[in-house]
């Protein structure tokens, strides 16, 4: 119950009266993002933010920002079937099979969720999956209060998010304390969203996700760190994509999934000083949810000081998942089945992340002393190969370059 | 809407004991003095050194992998997921 998680979330709060955090910092940022794989998906993000204290003890954060979607679609995914993967409507009818007439009217991005804006389809359907574009575009737009005082900081915020087919709406709240001589700090979140497709004949168009954050930070020793957390996710409504199905010998399906699901997720975090100018991270995720998807996630990372302005680092992350307890090749599919899974997320496979950051700090930036904070990063990520990413994509594994350029302003 | 199992109640309220328990006994933990701090000043010993990168590479994830949480930040919604 949301609101049993809402008055946990109070009742942990007065338990714990007399919050804090490190206290937020003035700044201003401007950052962009890049994104492209071998399933010719791209997106371009940018965002703008500034955090600006208006009194002493309040603080604004504000964050906005645009990302440009486009990948290949694909028409009714690759056929396995040699069906005819003719382009006309479609509508699904009580077993979840599709038959003719519309299913949402555009191409199918099995990634994105992105639609074509033209509206077309790609025509031959039986093995075609990469001869149009979609594209769309998202706006999200974050705005949060800091309240600080002392020891505590609580945050209060709302998150709106708007697409061409989906609109993203939550609230949050964030209160942390520090203890112990500000050598111990403990955090809580709660956040609830109400989401929902905006994409026309769909029964149920309505997602809803409520979030709890626990996080403890604990200060080992002049050059160590580590922090725990912990997250439930509850999701319900209409958690499928109405922009994907599959077509087999017995039929079309579009994608079905159950309408709730909870997931836990702990994580440890390690910070240590290796030496004066080499620090190292170790990370380590594990998740477990009620559809029987439970993933590891390790991540180590190293960053050196190579001046006093200038930090590079190199990470490695390893992530491997099991499948949903409803996920089958796409071919065994029938419209007895209560549930379509056809996003390769919810089949079993291992992903490998290599990347470099970088961070410059330069003293003199047009006039500002040391206010300025430049950061580049660049990631290459590589999945194992999967039956449904073979299906979707024509390509074993997935492959994927992902970088980040932001820009850092500091008040003073 | 959520219906919460009881096993879920209880490892919730598991955690909170041993959260608050933890805030209870934080002065059993090394202290370290704030003259002491100097290295986590430094952006290499932050645990996000580069938030932009942090933010993008966590809606990538999202995108990518059926996983979410474990992180410190709350994020809303968006369709690709």
């Amino acid at each position: 119950m949301k609101s049993c998680l809402t008055a946990l979330a109070i009742v942990f709060g007065i338990m714990i009266a007399n919050l804090s955090w490190a206290a937020s910092e003035d700044k201003f940022s401007v950052s962009a993002g890049t994104y492209s794989d071998n399933s010719d998906s791209t997106i371009y993000t940018s965002t703008v933010g500034v955090t600006k204290h208006i009194s002493s003890r309040f603080a604004l954060d504000i964050k906005v920002g645009i990302d440009a979607i486009s990948s290949a679609t694909q028409s009714r995914g690759s056929s396995t079937s040699g069906g005819s993967g003719d382009t006309g409507d479609e509508d699904e009818d009580e077993d979840g099979e599709v038959e003719d007439d519309s299913v949402s009217g555009g191409p199918i991005d099995a990634v994105t969720a992105a639609t074509s804006s033209s509206g077309g389809t790609s025509g031959s359907g039986n093995a075609d999956v990469t001869d149009k574009s979609s594209e769309s575009t998202r706006v999200p737009i974050t705005v949060s209060v800091i309240y600080e005082e002392g020891d505590d900081a609580l945050t209060l915020g709302t998150y709106w998010s708007f697409e061409d087919t989906y609109q993203g709406r939550s609230v949050f709240a964030n209160y942390v304390r520090s203890l112990n001589m500000q050598n111990t700090e403990l955090g809580i979140g709660v956040s609830q969203s109400f989401d929902n497709w905006t994409v026309s004949d769909l029964d149920e168009s309505d997602r809803y996700e409520t979030q709890l954050n626990l996080t403890a930070m604990q200060l080992l020793s002049p050059r160590a760190k580590m922090q725990a957390s912990y997250t439930l996710t509850a999701s319900n409504g209409y958690l499928a994509s109405p922009f994907r199905y599959i077509e087999t010998t017995t039929g079309n399906y579009l994608e079905k999934l159950p309408d709730e699901r909870m997931g836990n997720a702990v994580a440890l975090k390690l910070i240590t000083l290796l030496d004066e100018p080499t620090s190292l991270h170790l990370s380590y995720r594990y998740y477990m949810d009620d559809w029987d998807i439970d993933s590891h996630t390790a991540e180590i990372e190293v960053l050196r000081d190579i001046t006093s302005r200038f930090t590079v680092g190199g990470r490695y992350r390893y992530y491997t998942q099991s499948a949903a307890s409803f996920t089958k090749s796409p071919d065994e599919y029938t419209a007895d089945d209560r549930y379509v899974a056809i996003d390769y997320r919810y089949s079993e496979f291992a992903a490998h992340t290599l990347g470099m950051s970088f961070i410059y700090r330069p003293h003199e930036f047009f006039g500002s002393t040391d206010r300025i904070k430049l950061k580049f990063s660049v990631d290459a990520y590589q999945t194992t190969e999967n039956d449904l990413i073979k299906y979707w994509y024509r390509e074993d594994s997935l492959t994927a370059f992902f970088s980040s350029l932001s820009v850092e302003y500091l008040f003073k | 809407m959520i219906i919460m199992r009881p096993s879920g109640i209880l490892r919730i309220s598991l955690l909170l004991l041993l959260v608050t328990a933890l805030s209870a006994c934080g002065d059993a933990f090394v202290r370290v003095q704030p003259y002491e701090r100097e290295y986590f000043s430094r952006d290499s010993m932050k645990f996000a050194p580069n938030e932009a990168r942090a933010a993008f590479e966590e809606h990538i994830f999202s995108i990518r992998e059926a996983s979410q949480g474990g992180t410190t930040s709350l994020s809303g919604g968006c369709g690709c997921r």
